[in-house]
């Protein structure tokens, strides 16, 4: 028997059906994709990526420095192989997972990875558990940019130069993240280089962990990325007083660099030969990837779209918009830097080790 | 300019027209990502990061906190009705919030849980304005020593939660600490606790864990007890009984005012706490909910109270966590670190330059959050009858379901099929605990707070000498602290003096 | 407390599960963190401080309990009710254990054949086969709950789920 729908029943039907619409143009709002956009057909290998679906691996979690990179260029890339770039973010055991996942992945050329370069050349010299690729087998497109390695203090500390604090040793505090952490190998070497004993107190969390602690007073600085230091150095509250690089780099030219300071030594050329290959190991900084064995055409097509894309006008400009410097190298640039960064004398090897792994 | 100046500029530029249509999406999207279980905060902000690129400042951080202020009250509506947090901040709301439904007064608690989120983010939002002024000497207060004795200080609230059975819950508590070991420690390299697997080297994710503990384990209850969602009713609420329970629930959060505003500023506080994250706040303010309510037996069994707290403090967190990141430029959460990033791809500069010359910046995001929050209130409204009558499905249909949707969310925080085992194995552990009436809120708070106890004291010692305890600030909290688990277990000692009375 | 003797013949039953099942949990609880003890004493100095300060409470503690159990059991024959439920005559216990199974094989089926084959398998098997629900129904549920996951994540928020060990092998070889 079918009974009449009371009025409560109309009222709930007409919410339900109001909420599932809602619910419904929201999803549609939020899975909206553009439309391609067709073109004259593509011969050759170009004709192989046109309309495909490229997959980007990024080691590392949305919203980071690495996902914001990747996302200001896959629309570049797009546009200069014909296919479509979906970013795929793999975050976990500091980027390590990634580029597992990267190298194992099939090498049909629809897949490529930024990868954290110099961070994965310390863990597999080092010999780090969970290193599961070979840095030296990867087919290279190129390199997105190299970190710049500063050391910047905290002006609060009353300190003003590198020279200051140079021979202070144990009574000046530096903070570091993890051990064998960029931020811990740079402050170990340097420290080994210049032949200093600043106390490195590393395992804090992050680096907006150890800025925190630099403006309270605990440490009096730290080593770290350019990029990162940046927005401090523009408020006034922290100085960079020491560059890693051989030469003084664009707008950082009022800031002398580690290897100036080695000719002050006495015998400046083991400092010399520390520092030319931590600067080597700084050089892989963020290169773009595919697989090993993906076939040579498709390399060649992929880095000359990398290339193009990373020397776009447009690019360019929304890059230095955003504070995110674009440092290019070519692939076969990429792949010299890697050999030149894998390729040390035993005793400099042996020393990095020992920094990496915490035994200095 | 100056704060008045910076206040009305903030506030118009808020609710203007190319403004506020993207508070509207921003809010609306948040709302739902909040429902879906495992998705939080900081996954609809990285979600909305690609728009940013053509926006303007204002747009932009509308649309940002916009999706971020309304997360937790989506969350805390699957809580309620599916007894799965939708985010890792609804995790205490599921101790009353459940049981309330069970009762056949889960709009009642949609109500309330909705009002208590818009007026807690609201206290947060104001609170930030008022300390504006003297906000970077407050973010500076947080250093190592300081926060370790106050997640310890949080930890003891585990003494409050688990009253009735202490040893069932501190058992529970260190299982929690120790859980919160599990991975590499990044001071020695040395992995604990990893079986040598990769995935371990993190550590636990929290948002597996807390799936695996709550929502796993309320569906395992659900699929083996037979019983459907709705309890003890054999259906569903009316559209007219849901919509009058709605209402009333809006009514009693404003009757509890003064509840609101001491969660809210408990949740306030720890949010000025870089590091802790949202949940435990949550808990906190639901412990000292239940501590200062006459009716505390009823905790756990379906206080409404209990519901206000834990949501009004969730959402006030924000406006504490936004203060060092507006302050310093230092992100107070995962969350803030993207919205930093934000700022930043949308050409503004954060610290004192931020305070000095863009302060209608910091009033258009602290606008944001209320309204945000104000439209997340009343579109969560609309969301109420459909899930309290989804509700009504029987669990042969809607655990399979949800079990399958509480592992999709959890294997999309970090695109690991190791999570959804993560999350298997605690549904078991928390099955398991829950029938044996142990507190898995007490483990939760040990394993949230293990990892920054543990982080601080080392960093404490490190900077300021194993003798840092006798420092100014951490001695007076050290007393506190002491002072405040001194009368915890002298009531407890109390209470089961007369217990053995009563028998004898 | 009833007055009816049926009744409380249940609840008596209910306890004695109850406190049997919880003497296993402690015991296992107790072993795991005996086990972390052993680890944690191979661990570095400065990295075993902190579980080792949370382990011996903890030890502690569960060895209380233990006792406490133990004498609460002492009334209930523990050896038959764990003989009873082993054997599979306790309803309960197997209800428990066969929806572990499920789920673990859920896991198992999203790790070889892809997440939207195991789920929507899942669904189906739980809906149609244990709780026999109308095949049309369980059919339904399972593909829309599917495909609005898929429309959701993959196009939605532009994660990819869970491929699967065999779509990746076929994937290898160009069939996808």
């Amino acid at each position: 028997m079918k009974r009449t729908r009371t009025a409560d029943e109309y009222v709930s039907r007409a919410q339900w059906m109001a909420s599932v619409m809602w619910v419904l143009v929201a999803a549609a709002v939020v899975g909206c994709q553009p439309a391609q956009d067709e073109g004259p057909p593509k011969e050759g290998v170009a004709a192989f990526y046109d309309g495909r679906i490229i997959r980007w691996i990024i080691p590392y979690s949305p919203g980071g420095g690495y996902d914001e990179y990747g996302r200001m260029i896959a629309p570049y890339l797009e546009k200069y192989t014909g296919a479509r770039v979906d970013i795929f973010n793999l975050p976990g055991a500091g980027g390590m997972r990634g580029v597992n996942e990267l190298f194992h992945s099939p090498n049909d050329g629809l897949t490529i990875g930024m990868i954290n370069g110099s961070a994965l050349v310390t863990n597999e010299i080092a010999g780090m558990r969970g290193a599961d690729y070979k840095i030296a087998e990867f087919e290279y497109l190129g390199r997105v940019v190299a970190d710049a390695r500063v050391f910047v203090i905290a002006l609060a500390s009353g300190y003003d130069s590198f020279e200051e604090i140079w021979k202070l040793g144990q009574a000046v505090k530096i903070g570091a993240t993890g051990l064998g952490g960029s931020t811990y190998v740079d402050a170990v070497i340097a420290n080994e280089a210049l032949e200093m004993d600043l106390d490195i107190i590393h395992g804090f969390d992050s680096s907006s962990v150890i800025r925190q602690a630099m403006l309270r007073g605990n440490i009096v600085g730290t080593w770290g990325s350019w990029g990162s230091a940046l927005d401090a150095v523009d408020q006034g509250r922290d100085k960079i007083v020491l560059q890693s690089g051989k030469l003084r780099g664009p707008g950082l030219s009022d800031v002398p660099t580690a290897f100036e300071m080695a000719e002050k030594l006495d015998n400046p050329e083991r400092a010399i030969a520390i520092l030319m290959a931590w600067d080597s190991l700084h050089a892989v900084g963020r290169p773009v990837a595919a697989p090993p064995g993906t076939d040579a055409v498709k390399v060649q097509f992929l880095s000359t779209a990398l290339d193009n894309a990373l020397n776009d006008p447009e690019l360019l400009e929304t890059a230095k918009k955003f504070g995110r410097p674009i440092d290019h190298v070519s692939a076969a640039e990429m792949r010299q830097i890697v050999n030149d960064a894998m390729v040390l004398p035993d005793d400099i090897r042996e020393l990095f080790v020992r920094a990496i792994r915490g035994e200095l | 300019m100056g704060i008045i100046e910076g206040l009305i500029s903030g506030f118009l530029q808020a609710i203007s027209l190319s403004v506020f249509p993207y508070l509207l999406v921003g809010a609306t999207f948040g709302l739902i990502i909040g429902v879906i279980p495992g998705l939080s905060g900081h996954f609809a902000m990285a979600m909305l990061i690609p728009f940013l690129y053509t926006m303007e400042p204002a747009a932009g951080i509308a649309f940002l906190l916009g999706a971020h202020s309304t997360v937790a009250q989506g969350g805390g509506l699957t809580a309620i009705f599916f007894s799965t947090p939708g985010t890792g901040q609804n995790a205490a709301t599921l101790l009353d919030g459940p049981p309330m439904r069970m009762k056949g007064q889960g709009a009642l608690a949609a109500g309330a849980a909705l009002t208590s989120c818009f007026l807690g983010a609201t206290f947060g939002a104001v609170a930030l304005a008022l300390l504006l002024p003297i906000l970077q000497k407050v973010v500076l207060f947080f250093g190592p020593s300081e926060i370790f004795v106050l997640a310890f200080l949080a930890l003891t609230f585990v003494a409050v939660l688990g009253k009735e059975d202490i040893t069932r819950s501190m058992i529970a508590a260190l299982l929690g600490l120790l859980l919160a070991m599990v991975g590499v420690d990044n001071v020695t390299n040395q992995e604990r606790f990893t079986f040598g697997l990769l995935e371990l080297r993190d550590g636990l994710g929290l948002v597996p864990v807390i799936l695996g503990l709550f929502a796993v384990a309320e569906m395992f209850d659900l699929w083996v007890s037979g019983r459907s969602l709705t309890g003890s009713q054999s259906k569903p609420l009316s559209a007219r009984e849901t919509q009058r329970q709605v209402f009333q629930g809006v009514m009693e959060a404003f009757r509890h005012w003064w509840l609101i505003v001491r969660c809210s500023a408990i949740g306030t506080a720890m949010g000025l706490i870089p590091g802790l994250g949202s949940a435990p706040a949550a808990f906190i303010a639901y412990g000292h909910a239940k501590q200062s309510s006459k009716s505390k037996d009823t905790f756990g069994k379906g206080n409404i109270e209990g519901v206000i707290g834990s949501e009004a403090a969730n959402d006030a967190v924000e406006g504490g966590a936004l203060a060092s990141t507006v302050a310093f430029g230092v992100p107070g959460s995962s969350s803030m670190a993207i919205l930093l990033g934000a700022l930043f791809v949308l050409g503004l500069e954060t610290g004192p330059s931020l305070l000095t010359y863009h302060v209608d910046v910091v009033f258009v995001m602290i606008f944001t959050i209320i309204i945000g929050n104000l439209i997340g209130m009343l579109g969560g409204m609309f969301l109420v009858n459909p899930l309290s009558r989804a509700t009504g499905v029987r669990s042969s249909v809607l655990v399979p379901v949800l079990i399958v949707v509480v592992f999709t969310g959890a294997f999309a925080v970090q695109s690991a099929w190791f999570d959804m085992f993560i999350a298997l194995l605690f549904g078991i552990i928390g099955y398991l605990m829950k029938v044996l009436d142990y507190s898995r809120a007490a483990m939760l708070i040990g394993f949230v707070l293990g990892f920054a106890v543990e982080k601080n004291l080392y960093l404490a010692t490190q900077l300021d000498g194993p003798y840092f305890i006798f420092r100014p600030i951490p001695l007076t909290l050290a007393i506190i602290t002491i002072v405040f688990l001194a009368y915890n277990i002298w009531g407890i000692v109390k209470h089961r003096r007369e217990a053995d009375d009563h028998v004898g | 407390m009833s007055d009816d003797p049926q009744d409380s013949g249940n609840h008596d039953e209910a306890a004695q599960k109850s406190v049997v099942l919880e003497l296993v949990f402690i015991s296992f609880v107790g072993l795991v963190v005996g086990g972390a003890l052993i680890a944690a004493l191979n661990y570095d100095f400065v990295s075993a401080r902190a579980p080792l300060v949370i382990i011996v409470p903890l030890l502690i503690l569960v060895a209380m309990q233990f006792n406490k159990t133990r004498r609460q059991a002492e009334h209930h024959d523990v050896l038959q009710q764990l003989s009873h439920a082993l054997e599979g005559r306790d309803s309960k216990f197997n209800t428990v254990l066969r929806f572990i199974a499920f789920m673990t094989f859920l896991l198992l089926l999203i790790y070889v054949a892809g997440h939207y084959v195991g789920i929507s398998v899942f669904m189906f098997v739980l809906m149609h086969w244990v709780s026999r629900e109308r095949t049309r129904l369980a059919l339904l549920v399972s593909v829309g709950v599917t495909v609005l996951l898929y429309f959701l994540f993959e196009h939605g928020f532009n994660i990819e789920l869970y491929r699967g060990y065999i779509p990746k092998l076929l994937g290898r070889y160009g069939l996808f």
